[in-house]
């Protein structure tokens, strides 16, 4: 049997959609974690929220109190009121686990990375946990196909998640599609070539407001010492997309899908049909196993000094591309 | 010392034999049914007797002049027919053999109930049940012709021609191994060239004839096995910790669990949780999503181990006490098997 870790007491702020369905099962699931206290803006909505999972809840105002107490802290709250929550938790030495998108803008991504130690600040991209992209990762890391030569991505449908609780984007603030969904293919982009740069060839984005509704371009992921990768990208609330991000070879192409129990598929690069390639060893089928995933990783990396796959850090050249989209 | 080995053709039986060739002093005499048994063993140039040892007459021209007896066969074939077979073989092996020879009758440790992948009833196999069966056989012949007889119950089989060998060297190429308790568990495993150390054990009386496990010496955690394997291939070691399965759910409430996740009983109760107050609706509705959040991750903590061996328990192990250590025996080269000879296949 495993050594039992020991239990980690996690701190959420933000009781919305993505802590109460997600976070919050995950870490009353489990022993390795428990939850310290549950913490809102909206202090009632919080407080039901906490005694529905049978947690605690605290008013914001008493957050300086116990966050000593935790080891870590989900920052799951609009992106545009994170700063003063980062600067709590790093004058309290607590790690954070930031939901994404991380950043808005490459200022106040590296104001918040300088505010931590690189072990102690995560941003939650949690299909990098997916059992299909570590093994499209090992695929690409290991040239099992040679190199990749083009990138596509598209995802999105004619709405949003309807289950989901309003928008921030809705409410006026600036952002969108983009930032809501396209962080999450473009992070893998990012992620399984190793770019570490990039230059905006083309940027379409249908505006609703302040409020991107789809995004459409093309841009070239720089890498050290190789050539630049092209990535064509669709994100769009409007119509619908393949929901996937392609991986073109020479002669074969990878798909990774936006579900975690989607498997990696390959296909010869002008051929319909596809195969499975499976390994359900190598990572989370499920989300609850992703978001389970991605705080083992926090944890450990925590606990271990080192800084995780999910480290803040490793994202910053995906909030650079995302701050140039956004301006152009 | 001349050594006749039952069984010469078979996975085991095969590698002992050219393992035993090497061995100074040592003459090794495979018997085997017909020629196309001996076939490999030929090719690997060690000459073969042929013959039935269920036959009284030929058991005593096959068996007559040798000093140890190393009974590894098995019949096959209907369960009625191989039990008669194999009561035959262990009877004449003790009857058929010189009147100082020593039987070594290979068993297996599959008589224990509890030697059983994970997952499996606790319950003798048929063929843990047959094996038990030669064992009171083999006593009992033991007895009834004055052969000194060592029953030796074998683990996992591991070796140069064993399957399980060319597994585990798949297993660390193709790294990480899954392995329970991160494969400190006793491997319940035997190197061919301890299995060829013993059967020169028994010819030399060394311990007291008995029932005795055999397992490489002292005993190999799946660790060591794999340490090994791993070396010898040349690639590091790369271990993961297997979280076996564990439902942990009573009969019942796996029942209950079945009938609410049917979907006419889910479909029933949302119509009726509609008509409950919201308090109720969001605590319903988090217990679901921990619930399926807890049943997700265990399925994802249910590492299954790489290979079924792994799962088996660790056994409270009798060894032979004369046993060398089986690094040392690997160390020397005593486990290598040299290639087939060049050219046509050997007479006899």
């Amino acid at each position: 049997m495993e050594r039992a870790r020991e239990t980690a007491a996690i701190g959420v702020i933000g009781a919305g959609a993505i802590a109460r369905t997600v976070h919050l099962p995950v870490l009353t699931a489990t022993p390795e974690t428990s939850v310290a206290f549950v913490a809102d803006a909206d202090g009632r909505r919080a407080a039901e929220v906490a005694a529905a999972f049978g947690v605690p809840h605290v008013p914001l105002e008493r957050l300086p109190q116990v966050l000593p107490g935790c080891e870590a802290v989900l920052l799951a709250i609009p992106v545009s009121v994170r700063a003063p929550y980062l600067a709590m938790l790093s004058a309290a030495g607590v790690t954070a686990l930031v939901e994404k998108p991380f950043a808005r803008t490459v200022a106040e991504h590296e104001a918040a990375l300088q505010a931590f130690p690189p072990h102690r600040l995560a941003c939650g991209f949690m299909r990098r946990t997916y059992a299909a992209t570590r093994l499209a990762r090992r695929i690409l890391e290991e040239g099992w196909l040679g190199p990749p030569r083009r990138l596509r991505a598209a995802e999105g449908g004619r709405t949003t998640k309807t289950g989901v609780d309003a928008s921030p984007f809705d409410r006026g603030t600036a952002g969108g599609v983009l930032l809501d969904l396209g962080c999450h293919a473009l992070d893998l982009a990012f992620h399984l070539t190793g770019a570490r740069g990039h230059q905006v060839v083309r940027a379409e984005r249908v505006l609703d407001g302040p409020v991107d509704r789809r995004a459409e371009g093309e841009v070239l992921l720089l890498r050290n010492g190789e050539a630049p990768l092209p990535l064509q990208y669709v994100f769009s609330w409007l119509d619908p997309q393949e929901d996937c991000l392609e991986i073109e070879f020479d002669t074969a192409r990878l798909r990774l899908h936006a579900k975690p129990e989607r498997p990696l598929t390959l296909g010869g690069k002008n051929l319909t049909g596809e195969v499975p390639l499976v390994d359900p060893a190598a990572g989370a089928t499920t989300s609850a196993q992703a978001f389970y995933l991605e705080w083992r990783l926090v944890l450990d990396a925590a606990r271990a000094g080192t800084p995780s796959p999910l480290a803040a850090a490793s994202c910053l050249p995906l909030t650079a591309l995302l701050e140039e989209l956004h301006t152009r | 010392m001349r050594v006749a080995v039952l069984g010469a053709n078979g996975q085991v039986g095969s590698e002992v034999c050219l393992l035993l060739r090497g061995a100074p002093g040592v003459e090794v005499v495979p018997i085997c049914r017909n020629r196309s048994g001996s076939a490999f063993l030929r090719w690997h140039g060690l000459p073969c007797r042929h013959g039935s040892v269920a036959d009284a007459a030929q058991a005593r021209d096959l068996l007559s002049d040798c000093d140890v007896v190393a009974n590894f066969a098995l019949a096959v074939g209907r369960p009625r027919e191989s039990r008669t077979a194999n009561a035959l073989l262990i009877r004449q092996a003790a009857e058929a053999s010189a009147p100082e020879a020593r039987i070594a009758y290979f068993s297996t440790l599959s008589v224990h109930a509890r030697f059983q992948p994970a997952g499996s009833p606790r319950s003798r196999s048929a063929y843990g049940v047959e094996k038990l069966r030669c064992e009171r056989d083999a006593r009992a012949a033991a007895k009834r012709w004055g052969k000194p007889t060592w029953i030796l119950r074998l683990g996992h089989v591991s070796g140069a021609l064993q399957g399980i060998h060319h597994e585990l060297r798949r297993l660390v190429l193709a790294g990480p191994v899954t392995v329970p308790e991160e494969g400190r568990r006793s491997s319940n495993l035997v190197h061919t060239v301890t299995v060829a150390e013993a059967v020169l054990r028994v010819g030399l009386g060394s311990d007291p004839p008995g029932t005795y496990d055999l397992l490489s010496a002292p005993l190999w955690t799946w660790r060591d096995v794999l340490a090994e394997e791993a070396a010898a291939a040349g690639v590091p070691l790369r271990i993961l910790s297997a979280d076996p399965a564990g439902d942990g759910r009573g009969l019942l409430r796996g029942v209950a669990a079945r009938l609410l996740a049917a979907p006419r009983t889910r479909e029933l109760a949302l119509s009726l949780i509609a008509h409950l107050p919201e308090k109720l609706n969001l605590e319903a509705q988090s217990r679901h999503f921990r619930r399926r959040a807890a049943a997700e991750i265990a399925a994802l903590r249910a590492r299954p181990a790489s290979h079924a061996a792994f799962t088996f328990p660790a056994l409270e192990a009798r060894l032979l006490p004369s046993l060398t250590p089986t690094a040392r025996l690997l160390e020397e080269g005593r486990g290598r098997i040299a290639p087939p000879l060049p050219g046509p296949i050997g007479e006899p």
